[in-house]
């Protein structure tokens, strides 16, 4: 058996050591390249029509604050941040879409009864927008690879990294075929941990960056602020001198300058008009949680969002013990806080574990996951035998 | 409450300290053996009015096997007709555990086979394997002799699989419908394994890390063979075999990382590559 390994090792590495080290990244990211296609296409395509997308057609051809003004248009403004809107809004406009005539959905009423009362999206408009949902999540996929690879200095890990997040089933049922904010989301939450980890720790310009990344990420859907959250009580926490409050405040100014730009209901009047939409976010996340959970079917309790949304809290004290062998290296602490805060506060603020709110949840840990039970792997790897008969050149 | 409902809760507790036990053979810690059977606890659905008898029974069964496997391991050759002893009361009263105490018999005897002798070696999983007919064709046969027979083989390997879908989602609760839990349940655990194999790798020669293991391995092999949707939360052998054998090498772990933090925990550590009491 240890003979069969030691030879499968050395027959990889001897194949590997036949490419550039160019050649091997392409031939790498052409293999995750493949396996999103057989996973987020194929998924984004053979999923039927889903009852939110003739809203999210609607919204995104809708302006995003202007004349005509109307209920639809106060709501669409304020129910989500536009960055979403304007993605598929353009790509709409790209292909020469202004307008759809199709009857908005009657939420009162079944999907089925919707779908055969004509208020669904045709193929032609619905394909497109869930290839924009393969893009931002083949997007994210990338990001946590070069990630990964930073961290692990090995290809080959760092695409095995990536492999729980291909086939995880929250996203692959819930942001990948759902047009909605949810792909874009975990897009720019991958985009916040890559550029903490890569530009977090060079000086003020860095953070600065991140900022602009962390003005995306708010932009999108407001459950982004809570990483951006945990950046700045790191920042706070372990700066020194003025840093210590420079740099927490550029992360929450720059986000908030960003946010209050693409979304222009903000600025339509002074500030109290600004304060009170601020308001009317709240009260209609409020009124939706309260017409969903008025339903028996929708009643959960936190254990019960926990054990849905999070199944991997049963191997806690694994986990724990695998986080703490890589508790030492750089990136340990910004990638441990931003995983913290998409996990916990997620899962706090969720009522309903809904494949789509469950999917940053995991994509938060298993990111933090990969990372450091990768870098165990290829410790214990280095330690054993034969990894150090490789090391060594030896027999 | 009846009877059903309280033999289910009975088995299902009396399963839930078979493992407490076990854990506390290794760790010579309460509270942190308490930590490692928490998620098993919170794991059972205690509050279903749906009683699941053989289910639970399969449960306690699985776990029984493990404590009767350290026993074995830890008390040494000395014990291990006392050991094939309580492995064979076991599978009288829930035969289905056949296939997992016939490989507990066999790597045993193969373990001490230089104390035992070849005679022991072969009869060990022999006692077990006829302990386990005798269950299942003489007792059941006297109220169900068809069903005895029929399948014999499939009954032998789905009681260690355990597809306690039943238990677990039992009802016709619309809300199943929600959660993910169907589709999480199926690989969501594949993803960790590289991982914690790599953690477990430290502790190899540890003496309990063989039972442990091969426990542990053995009935998420016969769930994934047998199980046509091998559900984590659904199929509680194959949780509980995870969580502990990962549970047990994470409290390990992190007592070396933090000794201070686990003291307090009461856990001693210090697990020698053989048990002190082994003759």
């Amino acid at each position: 058996m240890q003979a069969a390994v030691r030879s499968i090792v050395r027959a990889s590495m001897a194949a590997a050591k036949e490419f550039s080290p160019w050649s091997r990244s392409v031939i790498t990211l052409a293999v995750l390249a493949f396996l999103v296609g057989a996973t987020y296409v194929h998924r984004a395509l053979a999923t039927g029509p889903l009852i939110d997308e003739r809203t999210w057609v609607d919204r995104s051809l809708a302006p995003l604050w202007g004349p005509p003004y109307g209920d639809n248009i106060y709501y669409y403004a304020v129910h989500h941040p536009s960055f979403a809107r304007m993605v598929y809004g353009g790509v709409l406009h790209a292909m020469g879409i202004y307008e759809f005539e199709a009857p908005l959905v009657d939420y009162s009423k079944s999907a089925e009864w919707n779908f055969d009362h004509g208020a669904m999206v045709p193929l032609g408009i619905e394909t497109p927008l869930r290839l924009v949902n393969v893009a931002f999540l083949s997007g994210m996929i990338a990001l946590v690879y070069f990630g990964l690879k930073r961290i692990l200095a090995n290809r080959a890990l760092a695409a095995a990294g990536c492999l729980p997040l291909i086939f995880n089933s929250a996203i692959l049922g819930g942001p990948c075929p759902y047009i909605g904010t949810d792909a874009m989301l975990l897009f720019w939450l991958a985009a916040f941990w890559f550029t903490w980890i890569t530009l977090g720790a060079r000086g003020t310009w860095g953070v600065a960056a991140l900022s602009v990344v962390a003005g995306f990420l708010v932009s999108t859907k407001l459950n982004g602020a809570f990483p951006v959250a945990g950046a700045c009580a790191y920042y706070a926490a372990t700066g020194k001198g003025t840093q210590r409050i420079i740099r927490p405040l550029l992360l929450a100014a720059v986000p908030l300058a960003m946010f209050v730009a693409m979304n222009p209901i903000y600025r339509a009047q002074d500030l109290g008009w600004a304060v009170k939409v601020g308001k009317d976010v709240v009260r209609i996340m409020l009124e939706l949680k309260a017409k969903s959970t008025s339903k028996e079917w929708a009643e959960f309790t936190r254990a019960e969002v926990l054990r849905e949304s999070f199944p991997y809290w049963y191997f806690f004290i694994p986990w724990a013990a695998v986080a703490a062998t890589a508790r030492r290296e750089k990136w340990f602490a910004p990638t441990i806080v931003w995983a913290s805060t998409v996990v916990f506060l997620n899962w706090a603020l969720i009522y309903i574990p809904l494949l789509r709110y469950s999917a940053p949840i995991s994509m938060g840990f298993l990111v933090a996951f990969s990372a450091t039970g990768l870098t165990l792997v290829a410790r214990t790897f280095r330690e054993s035998a034969l990894g150090r008969e490789i090391a060594g050149g030896g027999r | 409450m009846t009877f059903d409902r309280i033999v289910t809760a009975a088995a299902a507790i009396a399963g839930v300290a078979a493992l407490y036990g076990a854990s506390v053979r290794i760790l010579k810690g309460r509270a942190a053996s308490a930590l490692v059977v928490l998620p098993i606890i919170f794991g059972i659905p205690w509050g279903k009015r749906f009683p699941a008898t053989d289910d639970a029974l399969s449960f306690f069964a699985a776990a029984a096997i493990i404590r009767v496997w350290l026993y074995a391991r830890e008390e040494g050759a000395g014990k291990l007709k006392r050991a094939l002893a309580g492995a064979t009361a076991v599978i009288l009263i829930k035969p289905e555990v056949l296939y997992l105490a016939a490989a507990a018999a066999i790597i045993e005897g193969w373990h001490w086979r230089r104390a035992v002798g070849l005679r022991w070696t072969v009869l060990a999983p022999a006692a077990v394997a006829a302990a386990g007919i005798v269950s299942v064709v003489v007792t059941r046969f006297v109220y169900s002799p068809g069903f005895a027979i029929e399948g014999l083989e499939e009954r032998l390997v789905l009681g260690t699989a355990w597809d306690g879908s039943n238990w677990i989602f039992s009802g016709t609760n619309i809300r199943n419908s929600l959660k993910p839990a169907l589709t999480y349940g199926t690989t969501f655990y594949f993803a960790l394994l590289a991982p914690f194999a790599a953690l477990a790798y430290r502790y190899r020669k540890e003496w309990w890390f063989g039972p442990v293991f091969w426990w542990s391995g053995v009935m998420l092999a016969l769930t994934l063979w047998k199980v046509r949707e091998p559900v984590f939360r659904a199929c509680p052998p194959m949780a509980a075999g995870l969580v502990v054998a990962f549970g047990v090498t994470g409290v390990r772990r992190l007592s070396e990382e933090f000794p201070a933090l686990l003291r307090h925990l009461g856990c001693r550590g210090g697990s020698a590559a053989q048990p002190p009491t082994a003759s």
